[in-house]
């Protein structure tokens, strides 16, 4: 068994891409979002607030983001019950609300992207937008 | 000025009879009562559309040919030996029938094989030999070569041989053309596809393992590795449940296991599917998101995917993809492979099925090698196959596994008849050698498995020589061996008015008045949108295989890459497609001069760093080999196929190859679940290059 093991992560100059993809998909639906864009760690790379979206959307969106990228699944598939005890747990960094998205290359996680201001399947529609504008990632 | 022009030539309506899924409406110049000119499509059957390949506008180039069999012929030389004499058709179809009753005396009906196949579609040429088997109980022939594969593998989910009306694909906004060369082998696809990118601006994807002209015209091509479309379609769905493309509303409604299969895809990752088919992860996202994203997405399912040991898990998981997505629910939308089920024949008087002996064995098509080398997996405890008559198919040159095909037809105690436009290489080992008409030269009855329409080709002109339909032979070897049966007292006319009749269309006079009948159902139907054609109306993510075949056992659950295929090993280093060429039809239309002209000869295409490593050059001698044998082609460097893939256009004649051995030598004849066929693009090799001496030296390390 090695000791270490290496881990592939977004780069800056990849989270701007997600990020402005996921500015555009939002502009098209006519949404004004918060989106977060973080490492697999879930440490924020890169933010925005669009005109017009909500201010505590600014937490909700990081909290989704840091969600996907902990779990590596999409955010909103826990049972409603332990979604809430699981948010006391961890202080309120872990939240169930629809909207965080892994992104996976070659079977890794390599960030996250969390998106708050719309319904829950509008905040998820436009972070896989975001997925999608990064070179040779999917969705976890 | 002179008071008249030239004389256009009359153009008569007619049907192309190949095997091919467009069965074309054709308008054939006739120059006189003997003579054909060009042949047309006809623009005004909306499939057809005006559109034919180029080897059946040169159509004359073949029925006019100087090599047609004009004669009887009977063997005067060794078999195989070509030395013939010619003989009257009298004494040619006594010696025939004299043949099978002594076969019959000897060793009991059942030592009798009549063997045909699709040189001709047309119902009563092609299928009365049934009738001459089934009255008088002769061994049974299993058909596995073409559609054994394809067809359950499609059925398997939607329960039924059918699907969108193919020119609806003119209204889609986005082609996913799977696994068949259509710009080389069905234009007519094509034609409807191209109109969909002019006139919609609709995206065309070409899924094949290396890019032939269909893939050229393609805006996105997946080359992958032969044999993983089934891990290809996997990775897609992946993508379609995780991004929101999945419509579980439509699929709560229409099809089995859908939370099922969403549990299964979720290891089949587009990673996962990359690695299985040798795609750029990026390629599968790419794709799975357009299709996902367009509604008027419409599958055209070809028969070239399926010809792998996989091959019907590898069709069942690429028609799954509109199930997931709900693409049948729009017009442009959902899938097509072919239409089999809209036609409802009644094929007794032309089959004689009404005299069916179900206890009479069936013998494998595809294992002709097997069955005539006495292999009693075939055979069972029935007796040898001692007497042949062989139409419309030329299984010397198409069969798998060539050289137990050849020691077959080899053996002294075999007496077979073949009944041929040409003399074929089949031809060559008979005894005797009937000369047959073309479809210009006799009546008949075509349905299209490619479209919706019926149609009937009349005589157009006099046969070539002493040339006889099929089923004069038929009905004239009944006579002789004492087979009776109402349909061998009919014309071919007759026949074909009484199956229209008894089928429920349009008489014989009216159908060919009216050129062809549109036999197509309406959208609710075709779209399954009144249900999937399982008691449930569910499609089926989990077939029940062995509703489809008797061979199931093993077959994955749900949509999957299957790992029976003959995979790449350190002995068979490379994976072999013997995908058709463009100017040949299986083995019809080798024997035409602008066909030959252009195909040039026989090839391999290689991959330019493969033939490097090899020391093969351009144009240079590559030997193709496995533990079934070896041949000896040229070499073409092409970078439109992935590394470890060799693609030879094919098929032809074994003696075009430089050591008389064609590309069949190398196919398997194992039978495939779950119902047999052929594996034509299943075939792991080794190569070696033959004119470097490095590489021959190299080559002599590597033992065969």
């Amino acid at each position: 068994m090695s000791d270490t093991f290496s881990q592939r992560r977004l780069t800056l100059a990849g989270a701007l891409k997600a990020l402005n993809a996921c500015i555009a998909k939002a502009e098209a639906m006519k949404v004004p979002q918060c989106i977060a864009v973080t490492d697999d760690a879930g440490h924020l790379l890169a933010f925005a607030r669009m005109e017009g979206s909500k201010v505590l959307s600014i937490e909700s969106s990081t909290a989704k983001a840091r969600t996907a990228a902990s779990s590596r699944v999409q955010t909103g598939s826990i049972h409603a019950e332990v979604g809430v005890k699981l948010a006391i747990a961890t202080g309120g960094k872990l939240t169930n609300l629809k909207g965080g998205v892994p992104i996976v290359i070659d079977g890794q996680v390599v960030g996250a992207i969390g998106v708050g201001s719309g319904t829950g399947e509008q905040d998820r529609e436009v972070a896989l937008a975001g997925v999608a504008a990064v070179q040779g990632a999917y969705v976890g | 000025m002179p008071d008249t022009g030239p004389v256009k030539p009359e153009r008569h309506h007619s049907v192309c009879p190949h095997d091919c899924p467009s069965t074309c409406a054709l308008a054939v110049e006739r120059l006189d009562a003997r003579t054909i000119g060009r042949v047309y499509g006809d623009p005004d059957n909306a499939y057809t559309a005006g559109v034919i390949c180029a080897k059946v506008a040169r159509y004359a180039e073949r029925t006019h040919h100087p090599d047609r069999l004009k004669v009887p012929l009977r063997r005067s030389g060794p078999k195989g030996s070509g030395r013939f004499e010619a003989i009257s058709w009298e004494q040619a179809l006594d010696t025939v029938a004299e043949a099978c009753l002594r076969a019959e005396q000897k060793h009991g009906s059942q030592a009798v094989w009549p063997y045909f196949y699709a040189g001709t579609m047309g119902l009563v040429q092609r299928d009365g030999i049934n009738r001459l088997r089934h009255a008088k109980k002769y061994s049974g022939f299993f058909q596995t070569i073409c559609v054994n594969l394809a067809w359950p593998g499609f059925i398997a989910g939607t329960g039924a041989l059918r699907g969108s009306d193919p020119r609806e694909m003119a209204e889609s906004d986005l082609v996913v053309i799977w696994g068949t060369n259509a710009a080389a082998t069905q234009v007519n696809v094509m034609h409807h596809a191209t109109r969909a990118r002019k006139e919609r601006g609709a995206k065309i994807v070409v899924i094949d393992p290396y890019r032939n002209a269909t893939a050229e015209t393609a805006d996105l091509h997946l080359m992958l590795r032969p044999g993983t479309d089934g891990a290809l379609a996997c990775g897609v769905m992946h993508v379609l449940f995780k991004e929101g493309f999945a419509d579980r509303a439509y699929m709560a409604r229409y099809t089995d296991v859908p939370d099922e299969l969403e549990r299964h895809l979720e290891s089949r990752t587009p990673a996962w599917a990359a690695a299985i088919t040798g795609l750029p992860v990026q390629e599968i996202l790419d794709f799975a998101r357009l299709y996902g994203r367009t509604k008027r997405s419409f599958l055209r399912l070809g028969y070239g995917f399926t010809r792998s040991r996989n091959g019907a898990v590898n069709m069942h998981a690429a028609s799954c993809l509109a199930a997931v997505t709900g693409a049948w629910q729009h017009r442009g939308g959902g899938a097509f492979h072919n239409n089999g089920a809209i036609y409802h024949w009644n094929k007794t008087m032309i089959e004689g099925l009404d005299v069916v002996d179900p206890s009479i064995r069936l013998l494998d098509q595809s294992r002709v090698g097997a069955v005539l080398t006495g292999d009693r997996r075939d055979l069972g405890d029935g007796p040898p196959v001692t007497a042949m008559l062989i139409q419309n198919t030329n299984p010397m040159v198409v069969c798998p596994d060539q050289n137990v095909v050849r020691a077959g037809f080899s053996r002294e105690d075999l007496f077979t008849c073949v009944h041929e436009q040409f003399l074929t290489e089949t031809a060559l080992m008979a005894d005797i050698v009937l000369p047959a008409t073309t479809f210009l030269e006799h009546d008949d009855l075509y349905q299209g498995g490619g479209h919706q329409y019926i149609q009937i080709g009349r005589k157009l002109i006099e046969p070539v020589g002493e040339a006889r339909e099929n089923h004069y032979v038929i009905r004239e070897l009944a006579r002789r061996v004492g087979a009776s049966h109402p349909g061998f007292a009919m014309t071919a006319w007759e026949l074909i008015d009484w199956t229209l009749k008894a089928s429920g269309w349009p008489d014989a006079a009216t159908l060919a008045a009216g050129k062809w009948h549109d036999c197509q159902p309406d959208f609710e139907h075709t779209h399954y949108l009144n249900g999937f054609k399982h008691p449930d109306g569910k499609f089926r993510f989990a077939p029940n295989w062995s509703r489809v075949g008797k061979q199931a056992a093993g077959m994955p659950r749900l949509p999957d890459h299957w790992e029976v295929i003959e995979t790449a090993t350190d002995e068979h280093p490379f994976r072999l497609v013997t995908a058709p060429a463009r100017n040949y039809l299986n083995s019809s239309f080798t024997e035409t001069p602008t066909s030959i002209a252009r195909e040039a000869r026989p090839t391999v295409m290689i991959h330019p760093e493969d033939a490097g490593a090899l020391g093969i050059v351009e144009g240079g001698l590559a030997r193709l080999g496995n533990r079934r044998g070896s041949v000896l082609l040229h070499a073409r460097l092409f970078d439109g196929v992935q590394r470890g893939v060799i693609v030879s256009e094919s098929v032809w004649p074994n003696r075009a190859f430089i050591e008389g051995k064609g590309i069949n030598t190398l196919t398997g004849a194992d039978s495939p679940s779950p119902n047999g066929g052929a594996a034509f693009h299943d075939i792991a090799v080794w190569v070696r290059g033959e004119n470097a001496p490095a590489a021959r030296a190299a080559a002599e390390q590597i033992p065969a």
